[in-house]
């Protein structure tokens, strides 16, 4: 965590954003490291963690410490309030002391929009979530392990679901995923699994939310139509320097992978540290795996299952 | 075998849904002056348009969202639909390929698309942001509340089948509720039973929560009450436990909210039998004075009156409105203060779920959810608790 803030505090001082306010889950995540009730789906722009530059400080909505580490002490923990202007105070209140004129938000309305400019009256908006992006892109080791260990729960699951076998039906079957999951001790999934029955196929793509990163992977058996060689030809050009796009070229799909789903685009450059999901589709087939950019070779950190 | 999705008795027209929703928000919108209204919150998305994306944890929902415009010309929504999306095509909407709003390009090519007019938006990326400042884009939650705080009968028969999903599922995971089980272990009955019975997923992380006998005893809490919801983790329950029990799933995009309070064991004390007739109590009365022209204030006075106290939890509330949000307008009992309370005056087709908490410090509480809706002159229940365990009707 306090390697997650420090590198944070060098990007904001680079983007001159002295307070980041955020609304979203995982960027809260990354910067306080707190656990708090996960929720499906998307939610509108409020602040629920601030992250004061100068001061490394961290405020967090939370009701309670648990689930929260012990470096964002109860002093800095503010409850829910149905009142968005507490919200923003709240936001204030951690910058107290310093010298706010940007505030990098990662989703606005017009409603904070006001009350922000309210409490910050020098201030204005910046891109916190491009920042955010930038820093959560490349895994430290820690990162790393982390999503190994999101892995070996989704790949767990997924054994579950190969054991099922193709009768008991696609809905039944993601049934067997999810209950396999939560029996593993993780009770979030990263999406509502896809899963595809044809005959005595199933093509089925399954992921995780562990401790808050995702693991991820796609598998189609017993036979995968050439999918599993489309998918080693995008994991092969996962080198750095590449461009997302070359290895779409390959014929693959490419998404980032971290805190939950990361977004990337085409012209981003790979970089060490980065971890992406490649997959390929061919007709109802498809496989995926989730691979970590390194200096040589890329390495693959899902394993075959089926 | 799983038995396959619940049947249903009663009817649902998914088109007329959507006409009639459709026709709330325009005349909304027109009420509020507003002529383009821009949707990026999923459920938003869902009541304008029908359009749904398949459950996922925010990160993924955020990157992977339809996006729904909404004029007040007469003409159906435009949305912006991601591959995956469940698009109803007897609506006439005209559907383009989804967007990334996390970048500059497609925010400003949804800008580039908007008609003229006065622009409310209910969130944005900050891309979108930049995009629409020349637009002056007004906070859409007001005209918004203004549709979806009144049900239609076909919302109503889908908040009826979440609930009933929620409720059945609940029914196998009460089996087997017994010291020495893991928490996570009803979870995974949950999650598999939900799906199983026609849920399109959870939209919370079930909560199993063993609640400490005094707050004192309990995780610090920032405003003095007890604490809750905490998160699930595969911790294993002991005999005698009370356990506050919240899940919630969504079907057709609607949602369902459950909850209740069990004692593992069964082994019941007076208090506990005590504390569930308590709540009974509080929701008896509170759903007396439930109906058209009541405030959210006489809601609350009521409960108070029986109870003695506030019989609700200080960071949350007395009842919530429900729909295709977990928690929407209106809400009765919050921070916002009694002024506010008398301001909500209920009418036919408001959704309420009541949550009071009865609280006895030292040896603990009980706490679940009912769900009702305003009717013609009172309130009828959506939701269908059991409390056969404490052997109450």
């Amino acid at each position: 965590m306090t390697e997650h803030r420090e590198r944070i505090r060098a990007a904001m001082a680079k983007a001159e954003v002295d307070v980041l306010v955020l609304g979203r889950e995982a960027n809260a995540r990354y910067v306080s490291g707190a656990n708090r009730l996960w929720l499906a789906g998307t939610r509108p722009f409020a602040p629920s963690c601030v992250f004061v530059g100068a001061t490394g400080r961290v405020h967090l909505l939370s009701v309670t410490d648990d689930g929260v580490p012990a470096d964002v002490p109860p002093a800095n923990l503010y409850p829910i309030s149905w009142n968005p202007m507490n919200l923003a105070s709240a936001a204030a209140r951690a910058a107290e002391g310093t010298t706010v004129r940007r505030v990098g938000v990662d989703g606005m309305s017009p409603l904070f929009a006001g009350l922000l400019a309210a409490v910050f009256p020098d201030a204005e908006l910046a891109d916190g979530e491009a920042v955010l992006r930038e820093i959560r892109r490349v895994k430290t080791p820690g990162d790393v392990e982390a999503i190994r260990a999101a892995i070996a729960v989704a790949e767990g699951a997924l054994a579950a679901v190969v054991a099922a076998g193709p009768t008991v039906g696609a809905r039944e079957l993601a049934g067997v995923f999810e209950e396999r999951m939560a029996q593993l001790g993780t009770t979030t999934p990263a999406f509502a699994p896809v899963i595809d029955v044809a005959g005595d196929r199933v093509a089925a793509r399954v992921g995780v939310i562990h401790e808050g990163w995702e693991g991820v992977l796609s598998r189609t058996w017993p036979s995968d139509d050439g999918a599993r060689a489309a998918s080693a030809a995008g994991v092969t050009a996962c080198r750095p320097g590449a461009r997302v796009g070359d290895v779409i070229q390959a014929g693959v799909s490419v998404d980032g992978v971290g805190l939950g789903h990361e977004a990337v685009r085409a012209e981003d450059k790979l970089a060490p540290g980065m971890v992406l999901f490649v997959e390929a589709t061919r007709d109802r087939a498809r496989w995926g795996e989730t691979v970590l950019v390194t200096d040589e070779t890329p390495e693959i950190l899902t394993s075959t299952v089926v | 075998m799983s038995g396959g999705p619940l049947a249903f008795d009663g009817t649902l027209d998914r088109a007329r849904m959507g006409w009639e929703r459709h026709a709330r928000l325009v005349e909304s919108l027109a009420d509020h002056d507003i002529d383009v209204l821009v949707l990026l919150g999923q459920g938003n998305v869902g009541y304008a348009s029908g359009v749904r994306m398949p459950g996922a944890d925010q990160a993924q929902a955020i990157h992977r969202r339809a996006v729904a415009v909404v004029t007040t010309d007469g003409t159906p929504p435009t949305v912006w639909a991601p591959e995956a999306a469940t698009v109803p095509t007897d609506l006439g909407l005209d559907v383009w390929p989804g967007l990334n709003l996390e970048f500059d390009d497609d925010a400003q090519r949804l800008v580039q698309s908007l008609p003229r007019g006065r622009l409310a938006v209910d969130d944005a990326t900050m891309p979108l942001w930049r995009a629409l400042a020349d637009r002056d884009p007004q906070d859409a939650s007001v005209a918004l509340t203004a549709a979806k705080i009144v049900k239609t009968p076909d919302e109503l028969e889908c908040i009826r089948r979440a609930q009933a999903i929620n409720e059945a599922a609940i029914a196998d995971v009460e089996t087997m509720v017994a010291p020495g089980v893991p928490a996570t272990e009803l979870t995974g009955l949950f999650l598999r039973r939900i799906l199983e019975l026609g849920a399109s997923g959870n939209t919370v992380d079930p909560v199993w929560q063993v609640m400490p006998h005094s707050i004192k005893a309990g995780p610090y809490s920032a405003t003095g009450d007890v604490v809750f919801p905490t998160v699930t983790t595969p911790r294993r329950f002991e005999a005698r436990d009370v356990v506050f029990v919240d899940t919630g799933m969504h079907y057709e995009g609607y949602q369902s909210d459950y909850g209740h309070t069990w004692v593992v064991g069964g082994d019941l004390e007076e208090y506990h039998r005590r504390h569930a007739q308590q709540w009974l109590d509080i929701v008896a009365a509170v759903v007396e004075v439930t109906k058209p022209g009541a405030t959210a204030r006489d809601l609350t006075r009521a409960a108070g009156e029986v109870y003695g106290r506030k019989p609700w939890l200080a960071h949350l509330y007395l009842a919530h409105g429900t729909g295709t949000e977990s928690a929407e307008m209106p809400f009765v009992g919050t921070d916002l203060g009694e002024d506010f309370d008398e301001s909500i005056v209920l009418a036919p087709g408001m959704v309420l779920v009541l949550e009071p908490v009865v609280w006895e410090d030292g040896k603990g509480g009980f706490r679940a959810e009912e769900i009702v809706t305003v009717t013609e002159d009172g309130c009828e229940r959506l939701s269908n608790l059991r409390f056969g365990a404490y052997g109450l009707a």
